[in-house]
Order: C-alpha cells, then structure tokens, then sequence
C-alpha cells in the first residue's frame, strides 16, 4: 500500500494527484475508471480540507492498495484525517460547532462517490475519520 | 486548464482544455464573471475538457444563472466522460447541452 | 439569535448534564456504578422491548390493512349464497403471508380459499366483533381444520351502512414467531408475546434459553405485582437471567425480552461510556431540531418528546420511521394505492408519502435519504414534512421541489442529500406531473402492455446543492394503467454470492403479477427478495409504491 501524509490544503491537491497517479500507473484500467476514482478522490479530499479542521488546517493520510491476482483487480482508497468526527454517510452525529455560514460543498460530491465506486465505507476510530472507497477495475462501468 | 475565448459581436466562445478542478475554479470562476460583460450568447466548447469535478459544475451553473438574466448560455462539445458526469449528477437536465 | 442561544444553551445543558455523571460515575465506588449502569441497562431493555412491541402491533394491523384491501378487491361477495361465496373466495388472486384466507356470512358459515370450510365461527372473538363492524384480531389462537394452532384477522364486508359478512386470515405460529424476528433488535435474547393469561403465542428463534416446550411464561417465572411488576431477575436451570414485560397495546397481550445476566454484566462497562456518547448524541438530535424547527409540523414535535428519553439510538430511530408512514390507502373508484416498508436492521432512511392536495389531487411521494441510523431518520422526518407542507402550498412538482431543495440545504449540517421522485395526479382527468431529483426510475405499464422502465434523465438529488431547478415531466394516464415506485433497496438487493437483484429481475416479477392486486403484487415482491437475500440480512431499506389507475369518474 502507498501511503501520502500531507497537510489538508487546496494548494496540494496537486501533489494528491500526482500521487494518485504514481499509485495506479502499474494498475490495468480503463482510464474512464481512473478518472472517476480520481475525482473521488478530489471530492473527498476537498471535504477534508473544508470541513475536518475548520477553521484551521490539519494532516490528511491517503492510502491506495491495489489488491488482487491477475484478474480481478480492486482498488482500495483510504482517507485518514484527525479532525472532527464527520461522516460523510451520516453515520455519527454532526458537528455542533459549525456555523450557518459554513456550508459544507460536499453534498454533490459525496453523491458522485456513492454513486460511481462500489464500496464506500466510513469508521471513527481512535479519534480518525477514516473514509474506505473501493473500486474493482476489471467489471464494466456501471 | 486553459482558457481559450474567441468574441464575436455579442457572443462569447470559451473554449475549456484540460481539467476543472477544485484548485483552478476560483480563477476560472473570477474570469469568467469578467469576460462575460455586455455578452449576450455564452458559449461553452468543451471538446477539449478531459476532467471536471463538483466544483466545476457549480460554477457552470453559476454561470448560467448569471447569463439568464443577460441573455443565454450554451454547452458544446461533450465529451462522452464528461457527459457521463453531467449524467449521474443530473446537471445533464440543467444545463444548456447542444 | 434567540435560536441558537436556546440550542446551545441545551448543548451547554447537556455537557454539564455529562460531566455531572462522569465526576458521579467516577466519584463513587465500583458497586454503585453499576446500580446507575443497572437501571440504564433496565432503560435499554424497557426501550427495546417496547419499540419491538409497538412494532409488532403496527405489523399486525398493516396485515388488517391487507385483507380490508381483499375485501375491496373481491368486489360483490354475494355471501347469501353458499355457491357464490365459494366461487368469489377461491377466485382470489393471493393470500399474502397468511396461512389461508375465507369467507364468513352472518351465520357463521365459511368456505376458504382452499375450497374447504373452516366451520362454524359464529361464537368466536373475532367474529362477533368483526359483525359489529370493526377490524379484529383473536385474543387467542384456535385451532385451524388442518389442527393448526392459528390466530385469526377478520375485517367486516361492509354492504349499505351494515355488514354482510367477514373476510378473515389466519396465521401460524410459525409466522408469528417470523414476526418477532423481524421486530426484535437485541442480539443473545429471547422474545415472547403472551396473550392475556400468559400463554406463549409466539417466540423469537435461537431462543433456548427458556425451554421451547413452556407452554405459559409462569411455568418459568411470574412477575410480581408490586414495584417490579414491569422487570425480574429469575433463574432456569443453571441460567440466571433477566426478564422484561411490556404491553403490546392489544387484547392485554404483552411482550416479554429475556436476557441472559451474564450478558448484561458484559454490557455494563460498554453502556458505562456510551453513558456519555448517549447524552451528546441526544444533546446533537436537540441541536439539529431546534435549528430546523421554524419549518416543522406538530408531526416533529412529538417525535422531539420521544427522543428525549435515553433509547438506545438505533430503537428510536427504527421506530420514528415505522410511525411515519402512513397507512390509510386511499378507498376511491378511480384508483388503487398501496406501499410498504420494510426497514434493514439500520435505519436506512427510506419513506413514502401520499395525500391529498385537494379532492381532485393526489401527492404521492418515494423517497431515499442517504446515510444510516438517527442522523438520516430526523433528516428524512424533516424532509418528508418540508415536501408536504410545500405541496399543500401549490404548485408543479418541479418548483416544489426547487424549493425544498433551498430548504434543505439550509439545514442541512449532516451534509446528507435525499433522492425524491415527486407525483401529483389529477385524479379525474388521469394527468400525471412528476419529477425526479436523483431517484430510481419509475416503471410504467399502459393497459395491455408490460411495465417499463420511465427512463428520463434525473436532475440531482435534494439538499446537494443550493439554487436547483427541477424539470416536470407529464404523463397522462388511462383506465388500466399502473405505476410502481421503489427505492434501491429493490434492485440492490444482494444475496451470499454478492450478486445483485437487478432491475431486470424486479421488472419480470412487476410483469408476471399483472393479473394481481397491489397488495398481492408488493407481497410477492417482498417475498423475491427475501428468497433472493437467503440467509443475509437485508442491508437497505426496502420501499415499494403501486398505483392503478381506474379512470376518472369510473368504477
């Protein structure tokens, strides 16, 4: 697994890129699926950076793991941050400390996660948000 | 990204190459509101937008809100990534797409 | 802003609320920890139950609802004839999950769907309520003709102001025990429902910590009338266990949870600190209402006494959406509508609507919020109110739904977003508006043909994103044509091997129950899926809508 820790701003999501695309350079997929796992990608970091540590900024961890045999290849992206509890599925409770003026940007985002990857998963655990998308590479687009 | 404009009377082409993303949409977004003074016909030719993400489409959107009340706006040349997100968002109803 | 000093002067309340039983929790010694754990394990339980109970009620009359539905449908039962009744009942297109169905005239006859009588049941309950005009369920079993041990709905054939007869089901205990597997929560428990002499009617499966072959709960234990009439702590065999009763709401039957005490000694150090998380979670619901509360009906007020109690989060939020749909179908000659939902273990967030605009229009509403447990139920509570409140207000379902959308974006800190398919129908002239933010297609079916899918592009869906517009679609509808709604719990659906149910699967099924009622229709679906999921447990929401229409001004 490929990991990249680096502080959750919108000037880096260029170095994001850059190492999502390290990451799946070996991997064998349609570039149509690359791209929607890159802008997956983007939207869940931007999340991060809008919404985990406002108003201050804090550290985001990215892994990918390209995981299977010959045939069936999954990607597994991981987003790790230290910040608010936050779920983007709704899961915990929301933040209290947000502001009317803080609108989040995420809803259409999140919406094109949830509906372009195949597994997306949310945990709060020791005190990180970690969001689990997953995507396998090998079916057709759906 | 770049952003090629060709103007013609009261028309606007604006060509977007490359891709819209959360980090070039402001600029794209302050320009755009710029150039589209006194611009009756706004027109989008994205043939050559390889990407776009939400914060992309939001500012399509804006764009077309702010054109409704100076004239129109229209987008060209989608291609078929690209309108597959247009497609799965909806904006595909919402926007102006020839 | 007076608002937001009240909210935080709760959250404000509810912080000190926590420190105030964490310095008590932590200021005392071990034994009296666990006498405040002990009496929130007893909440715990209490609240379990009595959701389960509440839920097992609502189950048994949503089975009412369904043969008020086949009484509707067997339309001129001409019970003065023995030949005629016979004919009519067995011309019945399904039973649904009950064991047999039949018919009764004011004698008392009765012939079933199975061509067989079921005797005489002039001197039972539920007959002589049933002729009396009222929907009734048997205070007891009886035994069937087949020597079943059964419990028996019967609903009035209403003729003229008067009765002419009963249209009655009956249920084995085997599906009253699948009932309470469907209604209880609690993993390692043992659930029973007893009529009002204390007689197990039906149990929970993986229950052998009370032996199976008790045929009343006093053989075990009785519950004391004084203070602890509601809790006891009794033993069998070996076992020490832990027992709570709470009434079902009908016939003085009750519903009874047992626990083994081994387990909730294992609870005590989790509920300890979800002590904490419990309160902040309250304090959190409390924070979101009273930030959309400007646009709530009295609907939210008395969800917002609910969740005052310390639940178990999961047990309310289960029950705000089993209490949210509504029941009563609409009884008109020119339409038929029927809808279930069936919740996953989770809150998943789905809801239905319908209502009448005015007489002449009908708002029916398919809905999905995304995300699970209490967030997604008080954001699908909020929804489902913004919608209707806007749809009485007027207006296409297109720019009722731009407006929602604004609504919902402003509170929506939970950053969820709901897919909504939106329908008004001009009930005499057959036109139907709709429009779609995000959601499934629709499948439409003209009246020979096959249902298909409406595929039109989606806008978005709501609270994604502010200052939408959403486009109308019109469809007009002609005597014989049908509508079904449904949520992705449908074609989602995943069995063991992880495939999917599919739109294809779901369409064939919606075609080879052309012939049916909606009630039949939903059933068998319902019944596809559970097949298709096996052993699994279902991971969304499963919401369906039907809608046949019958012509304006038609019978």
């Amino acid at each position: 697994m490929k990991e990249l820790k680096i502080e959750a701003t919108i000037e880096n999501l260029s170095k994001v890129f850059k190492f999502l695309q390290e990451s799946l350079d070996t991997c064998d997929a349609p570039s149509k699926v690359k791209r929607q796992i890159k802008l997956c990608v983007e939207e869940i970091y931007m999340n991060i950076t809008h919404y985990a540590y406002n108003p201050e900024t804090g550290m985001a961890k990215i892994g990918v793991d390209v995981i299977g045999g010959e045939n069936q290849e999954r990607v597994v992206i991981s987003f790790v941050d230290e910040g608010k509890p936050y779920d983007p599925l709704a899961k915990q409770d929301p933040d209290l400390e947000l502001s009317l003026d803080d609108r989040p940007i995420g809803g259409l985002g999140i919406y094109l996660v949830k509906t372009t990857m195949d597994s997306v998963a949310y945990e709060h655990k020791d005190g990180q948000n970690v969001l689990t998308i997953e995507k396998d590479l090998d079916k057709e687009n759906k | 990204m770049n952003f090629v404009k060709t103007n013609e009377g009261n028309t606007l082409t604006v060509e977007l190459i490359g891709e819209v993303d959360s980090m070039n949409t402001p600029e794209l977004e302050e320009r755009l509101l710029k150039e589209i003074d006194g611009v009756k016909e706004l027109i989008f030719d994205l043939k050559g937008l390889e990407y776009i993400s939400s914060a992309g489409l939001r500012v399509l959107l804006t764009m077309q809100k702010t054109m409704k009340s100076q004239g129109s706006m229209v987008i060209k040349n989608t291609n078929e990534e690209v309108m597959e997100i247009f497609k799965v968002t909806g904006f595909v109803r919402l926007l102006n797409l020839v | 802003m007076k608002k937001t000093f009240k909210a935080r002067f709760m959250l404000a309340g509810a912080i000190v609320l926590t420190v105030v039983i964490l310095v008590a929790g932590l200021g005392f010694f071990s034994q009296s920890l666990n006498n405040i754990v002990g009496g929130n394990i007893r909440s715990y339980l209490t609240e379990n139950a009595k959701a389960a109970a509440a839920l097992f009620n609502t189950k048994l009359n949503d089975q009412l609802v369904m043969l008020e539905s086949q009484v509707r449908y067997l339309k001129d039962i001409d019970v003065s004839d023995y030949k005629t009744m016979k004919e009519t009942i067995m011309s019945t297109k399904g039973i649904g999950a009950f064991k047999n169905i039949g018919v009764a005239n004011l004698t008392g006859a009765t012939i079933n769907y199975n061509g067989k009588s079921s005797g005489n049941i002039l001197l039972t309950d539920y007959f002589k309520r049933a002729v009396s005009g009222y929907d009734a369920i048997s205070e007891g079993t009886y035994i069937d003709e087949d020597g079943d041990e059964v419990l028996v709905l019967a609903v009035p054939i209403p003729d003229d102001g008067g009765v002419s007869g009963v249209v009655y089901g009956t249920f084995t205990k085997d599906i009253l025990n699948s009932l309470i597997d469907t209604v209880d929560f609690t993993e390692g428990d043992a659930s029973f429902l007893l009529d009002a002499d204390g007689t197990i009617l039906a149990r929970s499966s993986g229950s052998d910590i009370i032996p199976a072959d008790i045929r009343k709960f006093s053989e075990v234990t009785a519950f004391d009338s004084a203070e602890d009439k509601n809790s006891k702590s009794f033993t069998v065999g070996n076992n020490k266990l832990f027992a709570i009763k709470t009434p079902v709401g009908l016939h003085d039957w009750d519903y009874v949870t047992v626990m083994p005490y081994s387990a909730m000694t294992d609870i005590t150090s989790k509920i300890g600190f979800s002590v904490v998380k419990l309160v902040l979670s309250v304090a959190a619901a409390f924070f979101i209402l009273f930030g959309s509360i400007i646009y709530l009906s009295k609907e939210i007020r008395g969800v917002t006494a609910e969740k005052e109690r310390m639940s178990a989060e999961l047990n309310v939020a289960t029950k705000i959406q089993a209490d949210m749909m509504p029941f009563d179908f609409p009884e008109r000659k020119e339409l038929a509508l029927y809808a279930t939902m069936t919740p996953a273990k989770e809150v998943g967030g789905d809801f239905y609507d319908f209502f009448f605009i005015d007489d002449d229009h009908l708002a029916m509403v398919m809905a999905d919020v995304a995300g699970k447990g209490m967030p997604a139920a008080l954001f699908m509570v909020i929804a489902k109110s913004v919608i209707r409140n806007i749809c009485m207000v007027g207006g296409s379902p297109g720019h009722i739904l731009s407006i929602a959308n604004n609504v919902l974006c402003e509170n929506n800190r939970s950053n969820l977003f709901v897919t909504v398919w939106l329908g008004i129908l001009s009930i005499s002239s057959g036109e139907l508006i709709c429009a779609n933010a995000g959601h499934e297609y629709p499948a439409l079916k003209r009246k020979d043909g096959k249902f298909e899918l409406l595929e039109e592009d989606n806008c978005p869906p709501l609270a994604a994103m502010e200052d939408l517009e959403f486009d109308d679609m019109v469809l007009m509808l002609n005597e014989g044509d049908a509508l079904f709604l449904y949520t992705d719990g449908v074609p989602e659906a995943k069995n063991a091997e992880g495939e999917r149910f599919g739109l294809e699967k779901m369409i064939d099924v919606l075609n080879d129950n052309i012939g049916n009622d909606l009630v039949t229709t939903l059933s068998v679906m319902k019944k596809e899926i559970d097949d298709f999921n096996g052993d699994k447990d279902p991971f969304d929401d499963v919401t369906m809508m039907g809608l046949k229409y019958f012509g304006g001004g038609n019978a």
